[in-house]
């Protein structure tokens, strides 16, 4: 696209004229304001846009966007999302999901759009929470979570996204926080960028409903010290002096929090991410505190070949003259030999 | 040659008697693994190319891997020729080869064998060194004994063993050879057939089943003394052979279809097996999706972007889509599904027909989805379905179920070939610029139509939704938004039925009695209708393609018949059961439907046995119902 053809086109651009309608305060505006930065910064031409999405708070997102959109049904916008990349492969089409939606009912269709690596955007918002349906526990709820439908507290253990992608083979798997825009804006400019399912999972703040469930990384208080944001190449350092890293621990093969100076470890002894190491992305996604900080950015990055390419290769695009009517009456015809 | 519809008559040329005939039905089973389908195809595809008119249906075993020598696992083809068209299956067959006494006394337990047919059994069995197989056989014959058949003992592994090391993957050719001579086919033909078929193997398996061929057929000769002539009536020439899933793939393609979108389930799969071989040459993609759910969600999200997209399923799948048809009604995007039908509920039937989801594909979406519904009654009208269905589904923005059945699926007839239409391929999507402010249901007050807006095409930005919407696709808040929307989507059925025509009445246009059909279940019907007009009695049939809206005029037909009944593969109670009222009955899907259409006093007949139906039944069915109803 030619740059300087274009009329420079800023936020309120993707941004169509609908009411938003998120509780005040609901971390989702966060991140609708992130995306329509992004697009805005990437220039990205409005009609080649969609955002798919399913059921819940988060799956209103397409109607905020003055872009193509689909609200479909629950759980399954990855499988049309994967239909609509097929079709047309020039479309630039993100999943907007849940904690529920993505995990719960769609987890089906979430990890085969992964493993397949269809190239999408897929965000998901996790609140740990079901929203729209008024609080009830979700798949990434922590466990004794107090709900309508779990009066005692929940009893099911908690899945993690990040874990989970990885573990089904995606190929870019990357965290961020509602509340750090700039972070944000950043991790979804390189899920924009990959080729291939590009799966982001944000820490969402429900504050109607499981108001400051991650309070314990993102809090300001504590952000800094609890927050590992990782880089490609960079140590894993982390805490507002940066004075904390994580090692390997070889006895163990885990890692463990070290504090270089002290007992005879140096910055040397610090591991450096390599985002396109899954086995370190797989340690790094199973982090959290208060043992641990939370990993966020770019946990894993390692390009394949991506589904609608693949797929649309091995697709003759014209019939090569070979018309239906040689196929049906080609090879399989036959004369008539004096019976009729 | 059921005696009430084949003409035959008798002759004696040399040693052989031959019997000619107008139509006769053939049965080849065998365990499974044994090849006797190979066999049966061979022989209808044969016959078709010589100009009979051919029907096959697959004899499948409830098991995928019954135990050998097992009346639950034969496995085979019924083929059904005659001088003229074929249409259905007959009523029994006339003629068996059977690769074990086991698989034969299924066919007989079935009822399935006429009562003088010819039977050729393979009678290694008799001789077997294991003393148990020894008495089975010795029980089986006597139960067949009793039966009046001619029975015909053929030393097949001992002959085969000639020829072959391992006579269980020989025995079908040589079985072949027999009917060959039985039946005089064109040899030729017939060598020509067996290299097709397996083309994908190496040459000295074609070699050699022509040599087993050709020993059934020197064999046959030698020891056989009855032939059977079912000459061949039709011009061979401009004809296809297929079944209904391939006929429905080659469909999809003629109708410029670009993806079918699929999840393995019996018995549709086939039709991608079909388009997997060719679609990629017309730029079509087959997905195999992660369900069945996601299988018609990638269809709608192609469609959505512009693509021509269907999918293919059977009565489990077409619940599981169930919530997805609903969206793909409520954003109006073009769909067509093919619901291959076997028996249900549940996992039922799975290789079995029925005709027992007509009423979940109309009324299976929770909430008013007003969609199309139709129903390929042959398998030549399972290709132009697809060409219509895509038409009627963009045109309307709508959904289309097309409703097939295991019959159709995997029965084998011949058919013209179509003239194919370049105008079946639809042109591309409308993606010239929106003018600005033109919303995206921008409904057609009088038909509900409007032009979709596919991503990509500049000024059209919008977002579609499931949920209750305005034209301008925004969430509807207040009330008047929801009734305006769904009488717009109701509208378009109106007009679509407005433009079909009227059901043409097979036989007179009034009498005793109509009985109507759908799906395919025709052929059957109109030769029992055809058996009784013979015979004097009042009868016509009608036959609805469109189950969604139903083709116009039906009350006026049906005034003209003192009684008028369907006759459905499909369950219904009947008034001397226990317990069963005129209140409480529960009837035929199809009479459920027309009932409640048209007001009339429909009455029923169906049943749910895992096989089509006989026409031979039907006409008892017929007679019954004359002398005691209407014409009484
Ligand atoms: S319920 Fe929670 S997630 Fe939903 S809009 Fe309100 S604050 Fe946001």
């Amino acid at each position: 696209m030619s740059h300087s053809m274009l009329p420079q086109l800023k936020p309120k651009d993707f941004a169509s004229d609908q009411e938003v309608r998120w509780c005040p305060g609901c971390g989702d505006y966060a991140i609708l304001k992130a995306i329509q930065k992004v697009l805005a910064d990437l220039e990205v031409p409005r009609e080649r846009s969609v955002f798919i999405s399913g059921i819940g708070c988060s799956s209103r997102f397409p109607y905020y966007m003055a872009t193509y959109g689909f609200h479909t049904i629950h759980g399954r916008a990855p499988a049309v999302a994967t239909g609509t990349k097929l079709a047309n492969p020039e479309l630039d089409v993100w999943v907007i999901t849940g904690d529920g939606d993505g995990l719960s009912i769609g987890g089906n269709h979430l990890v085969h759009a992964l493993r397949r690596n269809v190239d999408l955007n897929i965000i998901l918002f996790n609140n740990e929470i079901y929203g729209l349906t008024k609080g009830q526990v979700s798949p990434t709820s922590k466990r004794g979570t107090l709900s309508p439908t779990t009066p005692r507290g929940s009893v099911s253990n908690p899945i993690s996204p990040a874990t989970m992608a990885l573990g089904v083979g995606a190929r870019f798997v990357a965290r961020s926080v509602d509340i750090n825009q700039a972070h944000l804006v950043d991790v979804l400019k390189q899920a924009h960028a990959n080729a291939g399912t590009s799966f982001v999972e944000i820490f969402q703040n429900c504050i109607v409903f499981n108001d400051a469930t991650f309070a314990d990384f993102t809090d300001k208080a504590v952000a800094s010290e609890n927050q590992l944001l990782v880089e490609h190449g960079r140590p894993l350092l982390f805490g507002a002096e940066r004075d904390r890293g994580l090692r390997l621990d070889p006895s163990s093969w885990s890692l463990e929090v070290v504090r270089p100076g002290t007992n005879g470890i140096t910055e040397a002894d610090v591991l450096v991410h390599d985002e396109t190491n899954r086995t370190l992305a797989t340690m790094l996604a199973a982090l959290e505190p208060p043992d641990f900080p939370m990993a966020l950015g770019v946990l894993y990055r390692d390009p394949a070949p991506t589904f609608d390419r693949q797929v649309l290769a091995q697709v003759e695009p014209e019939s090569e003259g070979r018309g239906l009517a040689d196929l049906l009456y080609g090879g399989r015809t036959w004369k008539v030999s004096g019976q009729v | 040659m059921a005696e009430d519809t084949a003409v035959k008559t008798r002759e004696q040329t040399g040693r052989a008697q031959v019997i000619r005939s107008t139509q006769c039905t053939v049965e080849v089973v065998s365990d499974s693994g044994e090849g006797a389908q190979k066999c049966g195809q061979t022989f209808g595809a044969v016959s078709a190319k010589m100009g009979n008119g051919v029907w096959t249906v697959e004899i499948i075993p409830a098991e995928i891997q019954p135990p050998p020598r097992s009346p639950a696992g034969a496995s085979g083809n019924r083929i059904r020729i005659g001088e003229r068209v074929v249409t259905n299956w007959g009523d029994r067959t006339n003629v068996c080869i059977a690769f074990n006494e086991q698989v034969l006394l299924a066919r007989h337990r079935l009822d399935a064998i006429e009562d003088d047919a010819i039977l050729l059994v393979e009678n290694m069995w008799a001789t077997h060194s294991d003393e148990d197989i020894r008495a089975e056989w010795t029980a089986a014959m006597e139960e067949l004994g009793g039966a009046g058949y001619r029975i015909i003992e053929v030393p097949m592994e001992q002959e085969c063993l000639t020829v072959v090391d391992n006579a269980r993957k020989g025995k079908n050719m040589f079985a072949l050879g027999i009917l060959c001579w039985m039946f005089d086919r064109d040899m030729d033909l017939t060598r020509e057939q067996i290299a097709h078929a397996f083309r994908k193997k190496a040459a000295e398996i074609t070699e050699r089943n022509h040599q087993l061929l050709e020993l059934g057929y020197a064999w046959a000769d030698e020891n056989l003394d009855v032939r059977i002539d079912v000459r061949p009536g039709l011009s061979a020439e401009n004809t296809l052979v297929m079944n209904g899933n391939q006929a429905a793939a080659f469909g999809a393609v003629a109708a410029g279809m670009e993806m079918a979108a699929m999840y393995p389930i019996t018995p549709a799969t086939s039709v991608s097996h079909q388009l997997g071989e060719i679609f990629y040459k017309f730029g079509g993609i087959v997905h195999q999706a992660e369900d069945e759910i996601a299988a018609v969600g990638v269809a709608i999200g192609a469609s959505y972007s512009g693509k021509v997209a269907f999918t293919i399923t059977s009565g489990p799948g077409l619940a599981l889509k169930t919530e997805f048809l609903g969206l793909s009604v409520m954003a109006e995007i073009p769909l067509v599904v093919v619901d291959v039908q076997r028996g249900g509920p549940s996992t039922g039937l799975p290789t079995k027909v029925e005709q027992s989801d007509l009423l979940a594909a109309l009324f299976g979406q929770p909430g008013d989805a007003p969609h199309v519904v139709m129903a390929p009654a042959t398998i030549e009208e399972c290709f132009h379905a697809m060409i219509t269905a895509r038409r009627i589904a963009e045109t309307f923005r709508t959904l289309v179920v097309v409703m097939t059945d295991a019959n159709l699926a995997t029965g084998v007839q011949p058919f013209p070939r179509p003239t194919l239409d370049p105008a079946w391929q639809g042109s591309a999507p409308d993606m010239s610029a929106i003018p600005e402010g033109k919303p995206p249901y921008d409904w057609d007050e009088a038909t509900g139509l409007s032009r979709r807006f596919i991503p990509g095409t500049p000024g059209g930005m919008h977002t579609l939704t499931g949920l209750a919407h305005d034209g301008n696709s925004r969430v509807a808040y207040a009330s008047a938004i929801n009734q305006k929307s769904s009488e717009m989507r109701s509208r378009k059925m109106a007009v679509l039925q407005s433009t079909l025509r009227p059901p043409e009445v097979y036989g007179a246009e009034s009498g005793d009695l109509l009985v109507v059909g759908w799906g395919s279940t025709k052929g059957a019907i109109e030769e029992a209708v055809d058996r009784a007009r013979a015979e004097g009695v009042s009868v016509s049939s009608l036959h609805l393609r469109f189950l969604s809206p139903m083709e116009p005029g039906l009350k006026a037909i049906f005034s003209r018949f003192k009684k008028v009944m369907t006759v459905e593969i499909n369950y219904s109670d009947e008034l001397d059961m226990p317990y069963i009222t005129e209140e409480n009955r529960r009837r035929g899907q199809l009479a459920w439907l027309l009932r409640a259409q048209t007001l009339v006093d429909v009455d029923c007949w169906t049943r749910v046995l895992g096989e089509p139906l006989r026409p031979g039944a039907i006409h008892d069915v017929i007679r019954s119902n004359v002398s005691k109803g209407g014409a009484a």
